[in-house]
C-alpha cells in the first residue's frame, strides 16, 4: 500500500494525469476506500507540492497543474465517497471583497485549495457580504475565504464578519482572510480565525482551521 | 592650424537605448489593433458603452458589460488627436514640465500603504502627514519634475482619501501633481480645490495643474471606474494617465512581447474612450507592468523585466508621438539596501536610455506597498548620476580638445588649464555618495551607513524647506471644502451602510 501511496504522490508532483488515475483506480480495485486513497495517498502528494511550492522549488503553474490532476483524481473518486466525504476536506466559499477587483491572488488561493482537497465555490470579486453570507449558507461552507487587495475594500471583511455574525452562523464556519495588504494582526482585530500570507500557506491554515 | 567647420556628418545627441526597429514597432502596433478589431475589449461602464457605439466600433451587450471591438481606422485616428507633447503645467510655472520626445525626469511610485517611519524605522501605515511630507521632499528634490501621489492618507476615510491625498499634496508642492480619483466626485472637489489655488476654474481650464491616474483591468478589460474617472476628467477639460498593471505570466501573456500587445490594446482602448468622450483629451501614456514571479507568486518590479517592459513602453509611446509616464527605479527588498540601490538602477536606467518622459519608482520597497524616505533621498542622488549618463559624451571640436592636449603635450598637467576651469561644473557630483579618500570619509561621517544619512537628509529638508505658498486665504478655503466633501460622503456612506444592514436582517 505504501508503495501505492507514494507512487501517487509522485504522479500528482509529475502532474501525470493518466498516472494518477491508473493508481487510483487500482487502488480501488485492490478495495481501498475512497477516504484512505484521499486521505493516504493523494492529500499528503499534494502537501509535497505546498510544500515545494512556498521554497520556490516548484513554479506556481506546475503546482496548479498538479492541483487540476488533483481535481481529477477526486473526480474518479467521487461516486465511492459518503456526501460528508465527497466534499473532500470541507467546502470553502471564497471571494475579493466588496469594491475590489483584484483576483490573482484569489485566484492562486482558490486552485491551490481545490488542489489540495477542498470543495471550492469561488463567488468572483466584488462580493457583498451579504452575498458572502448567503452563498455560505446554501454551500454549506466550512470556511469562508475573503480576499483584500485595497486598503479601502478591507474594512468590507470586518463588515462580512459582522453579517455574519448577524445571521446567526458565525459560529458553524471558521473565516480566513489575506490579500497584500492585509496582516495578522488586521485579521485578529477583525476577528477572522486564519491569514494566510500566500497561496500554500492559505491551504496549511485552511487544514489547521478544520482539524 | 585652421580647422574649418565639418559639414553633414551624423551626430547622436546623449546615449540611448535601440529597443526595437520600426518594423518591430509595427508588428507589435498590428497585433494590437488586431486583438481589439477581433478579440475586442471588456468595457464595464453602460455609459463607456454607448460612448464607443457612437464612435463606431461594435458593441456586444451581456450581463453587466460589453464586448468592445474597435476597428482599426478609429483606434488610429484617436490615438492622434491625443496632444503630441504635453506641458504639464505646475502650480508654480516654474515648474511646468515639458514632455517632448526622450526629454527624461523622474518622480516617486504611487499609492503605496506603508512607509518606514523615518523616526522610528518601524513599518507602518501611510497617513496623510506622510504624503504631504513626501510632496515637500519631492518638491524641493531638483531631480523630480512632476510630484505623484506616494502614500496614501491611510487615516482618512475611504471613499475621501484621493481628496485628503490631493489637499496635502497642494500645500507642499508647486509641482504638477499626478494621483488617483476614488470617483468622479473626488475628481470635482479636486477641480475646485485646484481652482482655488490657481486663482479660478477658468485659469486652472487654461493650467490643469494635475493629471487623474487611471488603471485598466488586465487582461483587456475597463472597469465601470475606470471609464467613469476617464469620461469625467475629459468633461472637464483634464489629462488622464493610463497606467495598466499587466503581470506576465498572470494577467498578461507570459512572453514579453505578448504584454506589449495587451498592455497597448489596454491603454489605445482607454485613449478611444478619452478622445471619444472629448478630442484632444491629453493622455499619457502609462505603464507599470511587469512579471508575476511565476515561484512565489508576487508582482516582482525588482526585476529585470520591469525595466525591459518599461523601457519598451516608452518606445512604444514615443511610436504614437504620446507623452509617456514608465515604471523605473522601484525594488522588491523589504528595506533601503543594496538591493534596492541596484534594482533602482537598472531599470531606471534602461527606462532613461530608452527616453521615457517621467520615470516612476523612486523611493518605494516591496512591491510597491512600502515607501521609504532614505530610499527616496538615494535614488534621487542615483537619478542626478543617470541624468549625467544619458547626455552622453559629445563629440565636437572643442571637446576633442586636440589643441589643448597638443599645448599640454606630455610633460603637463590639467588641472591648471583654463580648460578645465571650464568645465569642471559639468562634471557629475556626488552628494551623499561618497568618493572621498577613507581618512576624510572617517572624519566627516564617522563611518554612518548611507541610509542613516538619507534619512537626516529627508529631515533636514522637512525642517527647512518651504514650498510655494498658496495664495492667500486659500489654505483654509481648501480645507473647508476638503471638510465639507468628508462630512457629505460620510452621510451618503451611513446611508449605505444603514442599506446593507436592513438588507442583512431580512435575510
Ligand atoms: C495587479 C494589480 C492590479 C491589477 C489587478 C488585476 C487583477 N485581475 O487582479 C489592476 C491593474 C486591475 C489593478 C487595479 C487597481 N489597483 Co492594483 N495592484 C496590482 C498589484 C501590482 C499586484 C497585485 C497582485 O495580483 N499580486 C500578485 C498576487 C498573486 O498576490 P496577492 O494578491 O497579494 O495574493 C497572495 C496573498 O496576498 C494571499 N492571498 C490573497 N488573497 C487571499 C485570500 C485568502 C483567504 C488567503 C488566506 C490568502 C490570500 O495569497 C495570494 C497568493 O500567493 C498590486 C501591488 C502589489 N504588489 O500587491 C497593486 C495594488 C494592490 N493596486 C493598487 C491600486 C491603487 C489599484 C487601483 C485603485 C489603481 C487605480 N488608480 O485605478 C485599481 C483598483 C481597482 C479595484 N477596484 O480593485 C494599490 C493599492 C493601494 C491601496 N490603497 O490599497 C497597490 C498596492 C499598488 C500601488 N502601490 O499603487 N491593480
Amino acid at each position: 500500500m505504501e508503495e501505492l501511496y507514494g507512487k501517487m504522490a509522485e504522479g500528482l508532483i509529475a502532474a501525470d494525469v493518466e498516472g494518477v488515475s491508473k493508481l487510483v483506480q487500482e487502488g480501488l480495485d485492490k478495495n481501498l476506500s475512497a477516504k484512505e486513497i484521499l486521505d493516504n495517498g493523494l492529500i499528503p502528494g499534494m502537501d509535497i507540492v505546498g510544500q515545494r511550492m512556498k521554497s520556490g522549488e516548484m513554479f506556481i503553474p506546475e503546482v496548479l497543474r498538479s492541483a487540476k490532476v488533483m481535481q481529477g483524481a477526486i473526480v474518479l473518486l467521487k461516486p465511492h465517497l459518503s456526501e460528508e466525504d465527497s466534499c473532500g476536506l470541507g467546502t470553502v466559499v471564497i471571494g475579493t471583497v466588496e469594491g475590489d477587483l483584484h483576483d490573482i491572488g484569489k485566484n492562486l488561493v482558490s486552485m491551490m485549495l481545490q488542489g489540495s482537497g477542498f470543495n471550492v465555490v469561488d463567488l468572483g470579486t466584488n462580493v457583498k457580504p451579504q452575498d458572502f453570507v448567503e452563498a455560505a449558507k446554501s454551500n454549506k461552507a466550512h470556511i469562508l475565504g475573503m480576499s483584500a487587495l485595497l486598503t479601502t475594500t478591507m474594512p468590507k471583511m470586518e463588515e462580512t464578519v459582522r453579517a455574519l455574525k448577524e445571521s446567526g452562523i458565525r459560529d458553524q464556519i471558521k473565516i480566513m482572510a489575506g490579500g497584500a495588504p492585509v496582516t495578522q494582526k488586521f485579521v485578529d482585530d477583525i476577528e477572522a480565525d486564519g491569514y494566510g500570507a500566500n497561496a500554500a500557506s492559505a491551504s496549511e491554515v485552511a487544514k489547521e482551521l478544520i482539524i | 592650424m585652421r580647422r574649418s567647420i565639418k559639414s553633414g556628418i551624423d551626430s547622436t545627441a546623449g546615449f540611448g537605448l535601440y529597443a526595437f526597429s520600426h518594423d518591430e514597432l509595427e508588428s507589435i502596433h498590428d497585433a494590437t489593433l488586431q486583438i481589439l478589431q477581433d478579440t475586442g475589449i471588456k468595457v464595464m461602464s453602460e455609459a463607456a458603452l454607448e460612448i464607443f457605439h457612437g464612435g463606431g466600433a461594435s458593441v456586444e451587450r451581456f450581463n453587466g458589460y460589453g464586448i468592445v471591438k474597435i476597428p482599426p481606422y478609429l483606434v488610429e485616428e484617436c490615438a492622434f488627436y491625443a496632444p503630441r507633447t504635453v506641458v504639464y503645467d505646475a502650480r508654480n510655472p516654474n515648474d511646468d514640465y515639458v514632455s517632448e520626445p526622450n526629454r527624461i525626469g523622474f518622480t516617486t511610485f504611487g499609492g503605496c500603504i506603508n512607509i518606514i517611519d523615518p523616526v522610528t524605522r518601524e513599518i507602518r501605515l501611510a497617513t496623510k502627514k506622510d504624503c504631504g511630507d513626501i510632496a515637500r521632499i519631492s518638491d524641493y528634490l531638483n531631480e523630480i519634475c512632476v510630484v505623484e501621489r506616494s502614500v496614501n492618507s491611510m487615516d482618512m476615510q475611504n471613499e475621501t482619501q484621493s481628496v485628503h491625498n490631493f489637499e496635502a499634496m497642494l500645500t507642499n508642492t508647486g509641482n504638477h501633481i499626478f494621483l488617483g480619483a476614488d470617483s468622479a466626485r473626488s475628481i470635482n472637489c479636486m477641480i475646485e480645490l485646484a481652482s482655488l489655488c490657481v486663482g479660478g476654474n477658468d485659469i486652472f481650464q487654461k493650467r490643469p495643474i494635475f493629471t487623474v491616474s487611471v488603471s485598466p483591468l488586465s487582461p483587456l478589460g475597463l472597469p465601470g471606474n475606470e471609464c467613469e474617472l476617464i469620461m469625467e476628467a475629459a468633461t472637464s477639460g483634464m489629462g488622464i494617465l493610463i497606467l495598466p498593471m499587466g503581470l506576465s505570466g498572470g494577467t498578461s501573456p507570459p512572453t514579453l512581447a505578448g504584454v506589449l500587445v495587451t498592455h497597448n490594446a489596454e491603454v489605445l482602448s482607454s485613449i478611444a474612450l478619452a478622445q471619444l468622450t472629448r478630442k484632444g483629451t491629453p493622455c499619457t501614456y502609462g505603464s507599470t507592468s511587469t512579471i508575476l514571479d511565476l515561484r512565489f507568486g508576487t508582482a516582482s518590479i525588482g526585476s529585470p523585466e520591469y525595466g525591459m517592459i518599461n523601457a519598451s513602453v516608452a518606445k512604444l509611446a514615443r511610436y504614437y508621438r504620446l507623452p509617456c509616464f514608465v515604471g523605473g527605479g522601484a525594488s522588491d527588498s523589504k528595506k533601503p539596501d543594496i538591493q534596492s540601490g541596484y534594482e533602482f538602477t537598472l531599470s531606471t536606467t534602461l527606462s532613461a536610455l530608452a527616453g521615457g518622459n517621467i520615470l516612476f519608482g523612486s523611493g518605494v520597497l516591496e512591491q510597491g506597498l512600502t515607501f521609504d524616505l532614505a530610499k527616496l533621498i538615494m535614488d534621487a542622488e542615483m537619478m542626478r548620476m543617470i541624468q549625467v549618463a544619458t547626455q552622453g559624451i559629445s563629440v565636437t571640436d572643442e571637446n576633442l580638445a586636440v589643441e589643448v592636449i597638443h599645448e599640454v603635450g606630455s610633460d603637463g598637467t590639467y588641472i591648471t588649464h583654463d580648460t578645465s576651469l571650464k568645465h569642471m561644473r559639468n562634471q557629475s557630483r556626488s552628494n551623499l555618495f561618497d568618493r572621498r579618500n577613507r581618512k576624510d570619509w572617517v572624519e566627516l561621517t564617522r563611518g554612518k551607513a548611507i541610509q542613516e544619512r538619507a534619512y537626516e537628509a529627508a529631515m533636514d529638508i522637512l525642517q527647512n524647506h518651504k514650498p510655494l505658498p498658496l495664495p492667500d486665504n486659500a489654505a483654509r478655503e481648501i480645507r473647508e471644502v476638503v471638510e465639507a466633501f468628508d462630512a457629505k460622503e460620510r452621510m451618503d456612506k451611513n446611508d449605505d451602510v444603514d442599506e446593507s444592514k436592513r438588507k442583512i436582517e431580512q435575510f
